[in-house]
C-alpha cells in the first residue's frame, strides 16, 4: 500500500495518445473494405478467428459445468453485417452473455450471481493462403448482480477490485488463424480499456475520471488477455481440441489488487448445422468473475459448451 | 492496401494490444480499514440514529464537538428510523479522543414541541453545518466557536431539489459548555460572488482558513480571517486567495478565482506534521465514492489532483452513493481517523440498511 503498482515492463507503457492513434487507424482499415467486387452479406457467418472453443469465460455460448461449484452461460454471438471480398472483408456483430453461478451452493444450478456480458465488434479481417487475420475494435459492458434473495457472497477488504471487475469499456482485438486441411489453431489478444482507466490517461478528461468510473462502474482501469486454441480436425465427425486462456485485470482503484485468470480447456467438439457442441475438462485458476472477482480459486471441473453459428 | 502496409499495421496492433499502465512517484497514500468498533461512537444513543456531514473539531480538554446535517431522532427508546422525526442539523460532543473508547452525547433543538434542528431554521431556509474553529483572541478569557455553513432552501421536488442560499455562520460565546447552553449568534461572512464557505475550515498562524465552493462542479476557494477578529465575533482583516495573492476584500473582482475546479462539497484540511504537508480529505467521484486525499505545501495550495486511497464497503457495488468523507486530525488512536457517510439514492433512503446513514470510522496509517 502506498507505493506506485509494479508492473511487468513490457507492460508499463502508458503511450495512450499512440495507441489511440493507432485505433483510429484501425477504423480508417475497417472502413477501406468497398471498391470493385465488395459485397455485402446480412446475418453471415461469425468471423472465422472468433473461436467458440475460447477458453474465456466471456465465450458468448451456452454452457454449464460443475466443479467444485455450478457454472452457466446464457449467451451467443449475432454477426450482423459482412462486406468486402473473400479474401478481404469487414465484419460487425454484437454479442451478449448471461453467466451465472454459485458463490457457496453446490446445487446443481447456479442461482447466486449473474455477471451480464454485452457489446458489439467491428473486424477487419483477410485472408492470404491458409492465413487469416483480423484486426477489430469493440465496445462492451458487464455488470455483476447478486440473483433472488441473494446477498454480496463475499465482504469486500480494502485491496479488493470493485463492482464485481465490470464497467464500460472499449475493446482492441488481434485474431490470427492457421489452417490446414488436419489442424487449425487460433491466437486471440484483446485488450479492454475501461472509460475511467482510459479517462484517467488523457490529460483533457483525467479530472472526471473518478466520476465517469463510479457512474460507469467501472472495477477495472483495462484488462489483457490472450487465448490459443488448436483444433485436430479428422474428420467431419469429433474435433479434438486444446484450448488456453489468460487474462490479467488492473483495477481501477490505485490501492487494489490486480488479478488475473488462466484456464485450460480439453474438449471434443461435434459440429452440426446448428453450431457445434463440445464436451469439455477444464482447469481454471485464479479470480473468480464478477461478484467472484476478488475470490482466487483452482478449480476442475466437467461441462459442456454449445455455440451457435 | 500493400502487403508491407498491412504487416505494419498488425506489428502496430500488437503493440498497441500489449497492455499500458502508469508509472509514477507520488507521494505514499496511507493504507486504511474501516474500524467496526469506532463506528459505535455514532449508534450507542438512545434518540439519535443517523446524521450525515460528521465535520469535528477540538474544544480542548479532549472534548470534540461533531457537527451533522440531516438527522434522525427516534421518537422512543425502540430507536426506530421509519417513524423518525426528520432534522436538519444536530450536533454531538465526546470525551474522550479516541472514539473507540470516547462516549457521545447529542443534542438537538426543540420546535412545536418536538425534536427540531439544532441550528433552527429561519423561515423558510435551513442551516447545514461546515467545518468550524474554536477561536481565541489575545484578550479573550475564554475560546469562542465559529461554525461555518450554508442556507438550503427546497426550490424543487424530492431528494435532490434543495439549493444553496448562501454561506452562514454562527458564533458561540461558550463552547466550554454544553451545547444545550449555546447561545448561537449569526455572524455574517464576506460575499465572494457565489462561494459557500465552510467547506473545510483549519487554522494555521493566527489565520481562520475558511474553505468554500460554487456550483455544481465544486470550484474552491479559500477565505482567510484573523483568529483573534472571529473570537470577538468579527471578520474584519477577511482576505481571499485569488488571482495568485491574498486580497483584502472589497480589493478584486467577484467571483473570486478558483484554487481548483471538481473539488468536493465537503472535506476537511489540516497540516500533517509527520509529512510536513497540507492535507485536503474528501470523498472522490460521484455515487460509489472512494476516500480520496490532495496535498499541498500551504493552505492556500497548489493543491495536488485527489488521490483515492481507499473504498467504503458500500462503494463496491454500483449504483451505491458514498459522501462526506473527511478526516478528523483531533482524534487519537489511529494514524488518522477518517468518517464516510453511505446512503441511498432512491427516494426515501433505505432505511432498513442499519449501516445506512450513519457517519462510518476509517482507521489510517502510514
Amino acid at each position: 500500500m502506498g507505493q506506485s503498482r509494479r508492473l511487468l515492463s513490457p507492460f508499463r507503457c502508458g503511450v495512450v495518445v499512440i495507441r489511440l492513434a493507432l485505433i483510429v487507424a484501425t477504423a480508417a482499415a475497417l472502413s477501406a473494405c468497398g471498391g470493385a467486387g465488395a459485397t455485402t452479406r446480412w446475418l453471415p457467418a461469425p468471423p472465422p478467428t472468433a473461436e467458440s472453443a475460447s477458453a474465456s469465460r466471456d465465450t458468448p455460448a451456452f454452457e454449464l459445468a460443475y466443479g467444485p461449484r455450478s457454472q452457466a452461460s446464457l449467451g451467443a454471438r449475432l454477426p450482423i453485417v459482412q462486406r468486402g471480398r473473400r479474401d478481404r472483408f469487414a465484419a460487425f456483430g454484437v454479442h451478449a452473455l448471461g453467466a451465472f453461478e454459485n458463490a457457496s451452493d453446490f446445487i446443481a444450478l447456479p442461482l447466486e450471481v449473474l455477471r451480464a456480458v454485452y457489446g458489439m465488434d467491428g473486424r477487419w479481417l483477410w485472408r492470404r493462403g491458409p492465413d487469416t487475420w483480423a484486426l477489430g475494435l469493440g465496445w462492451g459492458r458487464e455488470q455483476a448482480r447478486t440473483l433472488g434473495e441473494a446477498v454480496l457472497p463475499d465482504r469486500p477488504r480494502p485491496s479488493d477490485i470493485a463492482f464485481g471487475g465490470g464497467g464500460t469499456w472499449l475493446a482492441t482485438l488481434a485474431e490470427w488463424q492457421h489452417r490446414t486441411p488436419r489442424w487449425q489453431s487460433t491466437v486471440m489478444l484483446e485488450t479492454r480499456w475501461h472509460l475511467a482507466g482510459l479517462a484517467a490517461r488523457l490529460p483533457w478528461t483525467g479530472p472526471v475520471a473518478d466520476v465517469l468510473g463510479g457512474m460507469a462502474g467501472d472495477g477495472l482501469a483495462w484488462a489483457q488477455s490472450c487465448g490459443v486454441v488448436l483444433r485436430w480436425r479428422p474428420g467431419a465427425t469429433w474435433q479434438p481440441l486444446v484450448s488456453v486462456h489468460g487474462d490479467l485485470q488492473v483495477p481501477v482503484d490505485e490501492f487494489a489488487r490486480t488479478g488475473w485468470f488462466a484456464r485450460a480447456l480439453l474438449a471434443a467438439s461435434r459440429p452440426s448445422q446448428l453450431g457445434e457442441t463440445m464436451p469439455f475438462i477444464s482447469l481454471d485458476a485464479g479470480n473468480g468473475k464478477g461478484y467472484l472477482i476478488n475470490r482466487r480459486e483452482i478449480r476442475l471441473s466437467l461441462g459442456v459448451r454449445h455455440a451457435f453459428f | 492496401m500493400g502487403k508491407s502496409a498491412r504487416l505494419l499495421l498488425f506489428v502496430a496492433a500488437c503493440a498497441m494490444l500489449a497492455g499500458c499502465d502508469t508509472w509514477h512517484d507520488d507521494p505514499p497514500l496511507p493504507s486504511a480499514h474501516e474500524d467496526l468498533q469506532a463506528n459505535q461512537l455514532f449508534r450507542r444513543d438512545a434518540r439519535w440514529v443517523g446524521g450525515d456531514g460528521a465535520y469535528s473539531v477540538a474544544l480542548g480538554g479532549e472534548r470534540v464537538l461533531w457537527l451533522f446535517g440531516d438527522s434522525l431522532i427516534a421518537r422512543d427508546d425502540r430507536r426506530s428510523r421509519s417513524d423518525a422525526w426528520f432534522i436538519r442539523n444536530s450536533v454531538g460532543v465526546h470525551h474522550g479522543t479516541d472514539p473507540r473508547t470516547a462516549a457521545m452525547q447529542f443534542f438537538w433543538g426543540q420546535r412545536d414541541g418536538h425534536p427540531g434542528s439544532f441550528f433552527a431554521e429561519q423561515g423558510s431556509l435551513w442551516f447545514w453545518p461546515g467545518g468550524a474553529a474554536l477561536v481565541a483572541g489575545p484578550e479573550a478569557s475564554s475560546p469562542a466557536l465559529v461554525v461555518f455553513g450554508q442556507w438550503l432552501a427546497q426550490p424543487g421536488q424530492g431528494q435532490w431539489g434543495f439549493a444553496a442560499e448562501g454561506s452562514a455562520a454562527f458564533w458561540i460565546a461558550n463552547p466550554g459548555e454544553p451545547p444545550s447552553a449555546w447561545q448561537p449568534k449569526n455572524l455574517v461572512l464576506p460575499d465572494l460572488g457565489g462561494y459557500i464557505l465552510g467547506t473545510a475550515v483549519t487554522q494555521h498562524d493566527g489565520m481562520v482558513y475558511i474553505y468554500g465552493s460554487k456550483g455544481d462542479y465544486h470550484d474552491y476557494t479559500v477565505l482567510r480571517i484573523p483568529s483573534a477578529a472571529l473570537a470577538s465575533g468579527s471578520t474584519s482583516g477577511a482576505e481571499c486567495f485569488t488571482g495568485g495573492a491574498w486580497r483584502a476584500i472589497g480589493s478584486f473582482a467577484l467571483p473570486a478565482q478558483p484554487l481548483f475546479a471538481l473539488g468536493a462539497p465537503e472535506s476537511s484540511v489540516h497540516f500533517d506534521a509527520g509529512r510536513q504537508r497540507w492535507f485536503m480529505w474528501q470523498s472522490e467521484g460521484f455515487g460509489a465514492t472512494t476516500l480520496a486525499l490532495r496535498s499541498a505545501d500551504r493552505p492556500e495550495g497548489p493543491w495536488s489532483q485527489p488521490r483515492s486511497f481507499f473504498r467504503p464497503v458500500e462503494s463496491y457495488v454500483e449504483g451505491a452513493f458514498v459522501y462526506a468523507g473527511k478526516g478528523h486530525p483531533e482524534l487519537s488512536g489511529a494514524d488518522l481517523w477518517l468518517t464516510y457517510v453511505p446512503s441511498a439514492f432512491e427516494e426515501p433512503p433505505k432505511w432498513d440498511n442499519p449501516d445506512g446513514y450513519f457517519p462510518h470510522f476509517v482507521a489510517g496509517s502510514w
